[in-house]
């Protein structure tokens, strides 16, 4: 289904980039863009092998944007907001099962410029917070322990380059997005300390005794990205 | 055409690059597969260390602090020991070394000296080796092979030791390898003597106990030579099995019992004058004194040139004290088993003089009453020194306090109780009732308290010792093991929870409460994420 939508929209892109020379000046009357993206990030940071096989899992996301302004004829000024995640998970030394969710949130900033009407190359940069979580729940039936976690903030920023597909209109003002931009995210080093997750039941909780968090050393984030965005311009 | 094809090619090529580049992820570092597992962790002063033997590292959690410290260092490779050092802070780490592989290099034997600081010493031994034995000091160790293990490697000399100074860094002669004489047998312990005057010298002695010979390691001068003596004739195939030794330092003489002998071994050391640089400046006698059947245990009393050896023999159910100066025995009738021999200082219930005593007890779990000996005129009064008491149970399990007049008895359960505290000066046995055994009681250093847990159990028992009044804590989860540790004015007991990330409990030894107690949780995850990293 997702290959048929992007074979249309890149049919509808090629079909319009066949019209007259003015055609191809136009600027596209659809300051809003709504997308979802796919892609994945290259870590370099070997800690992340605790948290399974691979240091590149999938990420996944959203973003919402708007055009700002124009800058002469061809350029534009957008801005955008994202939300991703990637997790990470496998067993740590045949004892454990690991799991880490990063969560990214970033205000961004975007300049295309115009070279055809349905085709701007971009560049964007943003910065926002990234959110890492992780579980760490013992595998033997004897352990008493229960699972450990913990989560930690830090700031992460990003830039990158891509290329703009903009369809024909349809459903009125409605013009299909594609994207694909690859960039470098830069994440300030987080570290991790975890402690026993909490019971559900409270007085249970309540009456244990207090425990002493413990530090598994400093992540890195940071790492090359890849994504695809498809969406919607209106 | 050829334009066009060149160009395809070139492009090709990039987006193929791109593509590997793009998908291409770092292999997963090796150090996160590997097992969790540790050995049994010990106290180091006011820490606590857990080897982890696949990743030749010992985490070291400093419990000085009210938030402890958690460090990590390396040991050697395969890592298959961990003690406390006698009379040190600190734990001794016998790792087996790598026999190296495809990609892996070898690497030799060690022992590794952990302080409670997480600083550590290491000496290179050789060869594998799987046992330890310190001396009483805790200057000295022997590295050795335990018959019932193997070695895994192609070839190994099971007679191999190796003597380590831990006073002296590693250097040439520290530590000194050696291989004991063999007469066909295989070391089964080695035992350490006090400072001792041998040949007008206080010198330490290794005695290394084979099954029907010893063999005598001067520590004082590795250079020289062993010296082997046999306990059997030549023809004589028994394995004797020497099981303990009691040193005389005043006239340089060993007392040796053995599990398969009705005979104590008795060398004393003469001085002879060396005849080389290697050879020794004393030389063993050896005598052999009849004790009765299959004597059990012994102690040594009496001043320096009256000195006199106390014997029991189940076997014969009496006790013998024997004049080494004279070389007589006394046999001491019984009407209670016993197996063990307590030397006390303390009172009795017709003197308040306090003077040297002896109980006689059995552990075997076939007597139901103890002796008391009186030692002064023990050979003409023999039996009239004797008073047994009746404790109505038989003992399994004894914990001796003598220094509080006191001996605990553990008995199979009971209706009454399966704990006796037996106080020596009033000869008095009051039962305690107790759902653990007395084997996996831990006593602080300073035995202020006796700290026990049951293996499944999430409750921490005591008894106050300076009191005996006992008293219990709930923790959060059962506790496989109680650990005293101590330092300074502290003094902390540190409960162990099942959990492959590491889990205790540290309790305040001087107020027992929940409130007092905090949980460390996955400290042997600590720094994880940064081992990556470090390779």
């Amino acid at each position: 289904m997702r290959s048929r939508v992007l074979a249309s929209m890149v049919w509808m892109g090629v079909m319009a980039a066949g019209g007259s020379a003015s055609a191809q000046d136009r600027r596209v009357d659809a300051p809003w863009r709504l997308s979802f993206d796919v892609g994945a990030r290259w870590h370099h940071d070997s800690g992340l092998d605790a948290f399974g096989e691979t240091r590149s899992p999938p990420v996944a996301g959203l973003s919402f944007g708007r055009d700002l302004v124009g800058l002469g004829d061809r350029a534009t000024l957008a801005v955008d907001l994202s939300w991703n995640a990637e997790s990470f998970e496998g067993r740590l030394r045949d004892s454990m099962k690991s799991r880490l969710t990063a969560h990214s949130m970033s205000a961004g900033l975007s300049l295309r410029v115009r070279t055809l009407w349905w085709l701007e190359p971009y560049a964007r940069v943003a910065a926002g917070a990234l959110y890492s979580d992780m579980l760490l729940t013992p595998e033997s039936d004897t352990s008493q322990g229960g699972a450990l976690t913990g989560d930690e903030w830090t700031f992460m920023g990003n830039a990158g380059l891509g290329v703009q597909v903009t369809t024909a209109a349809f459903l009125g003002t409605l013009r299909g997005a594609f994207a694909l931009e690859g960039g470098y995210q830069l994440a300030l080093s987080q570290e991790m300390r975890v402690h026993p997750q909490a019971l559900s039941d409270e007085a249970a909780q309540a009456d244990r005794l207090p425990v002493m968090d413990t530090s598994l050393g400093t992540l890195s984030q940071s790492g090359g990205y890849l994504r695809v965005l498809l969406g919607l311009r209106f | 055409m050829n334009v066009t094809t060149h160009s395809f090619n070139r492009y090709r090529s990039v987006a193929l690059s791109l593509a590997v580049a793009l998908t291409a992820c770092a292999d997963r570092d090796a150090r996160y597969e590997l097992s969790m597992r540790t050995l049994a962790p010990v106290a180091a002063g006011n820490a606590l260390v857990y080897v982890q033997p696949a990743l030749a590292r010992a985490t070291v959690v400093d419990l000085s602090q009210p938030a402890p410290a958690v460090r990590q260092v390396a040991v050697g490779d395969d890592p298959v020991l961990v003690q406390p050092r006698v009379a040190h802070d600190e734990a001794l780490v016998l790792s087996r070394g790598q026999r190296g592989s495809a990609g892996v290099a070898p690497a030799p034997a060690s022992l590794t000296a952990v302080t409670a600081s997480g600083a550590t010493r290491r000496w290179t031994l050789g060869s594998p080796f799987n046992a330890l034995s310190q001396n009483g000091d805790g200057r000295y160790v022997m590295a050795y092979f335990n018959n019932s293990a193997s070695a895994g490697r192609l070839l190994f000399n099971p007679n191999e030791v190796a003597i380590v100074d831990l006073d002296r860094a590693a250097a040439t002669g520290n530590p000194v390898v050696r291989t004991v004489r063999s007469f066909g047998g295989v070391p089964n312990g080695v035992v350490f003597s006090p400072t001792m005057t041998v040949a007008g010298e206080p010198r330490t002695l290794a005695v290394v106990l084979s099954d029907a010979y010893v063999t005598l390691l001067d520590l004082n001068h590795p250079e020289r030579s062993e010296i082997t003596v046999r306990l059997t004739l030549p023809e004589d195939a028994r394995a004797i099995a020497p099981a303990q030794v009691v040193f005389d330092t005043d006239n340089a003489t060993m007392y040796l019992r053995a599990d398969q002998s009705n005979d104590l071994y008795v060398l004393r050391l003469l001085t002879v004058t060396p005849e080389s640089a290697t050879a020794n400046d004393f030389r063993p006698t050896l005598n052999q004194l009849a004790a009765g059947v299959r004597p059990a245990d012994l102690a040594l009393f009496g001043g320096a040139t009256a000195r006199k050896l106390l014997v029991v023999s189940p076997g014969s159910r009496d006790a013998r004290v024997i004049d080494t100066v004279a070389n007589t025995t006394t046999v001491v009738p019984l009407d209670a088993v016993a197996s063990r021999v307590l030397l006390f200082n303390g009172p009795s219930p017709r003197s308040a003089t306090s003077e040297l005593r002896a109980l006689l007890y059995s552990t075997r779990g076939v007597a139901s009453a103890v002796s008391f000996v009186e030692l002064t005129d023990i050979e003409s009064r023999r039996s009239q020194n004797v008073e047994t008491l009746q404790l109505g149970r038989v003992i399994n399990q004894a914990l001796a306090l003598p220094e509080r007049g006191v001996v605990m008895f553990g008995h199979p359960s009971s209706a009454t109780g399966s704990l006796s505290l037996l106080d020596l000066g009033r000869r008095t046995a009051a039962p305690i009732f107790s759902e653990v055994a007395l084997e996996s009681a831990r006593f602080d250093d300073d035995r202020q308290a006796l700290w026990v847990a049951p293996p499944t159990g999430e409750r921490l028992g005591y008894i106050e010792l300076t009191n005996f009044r006992p008293g219990e804590i709930r923790l959060d989860a059962p506790i496989t093991d109680v650990i005293p540790v101590s330092g300074g004015t502290s003094r902390r007991v540190v409960a162990l929870h099942d959990a492959a990330d590491g889990w205790i409990t540290v309790v305040d030894g001087t107020d027992v409460t929940r409130e007092r107690s905090r949980s460390l949780r996955g400290f042997l995850l600590t720094a994880l994420l940064d081992e990556g990293e470090a390779q």
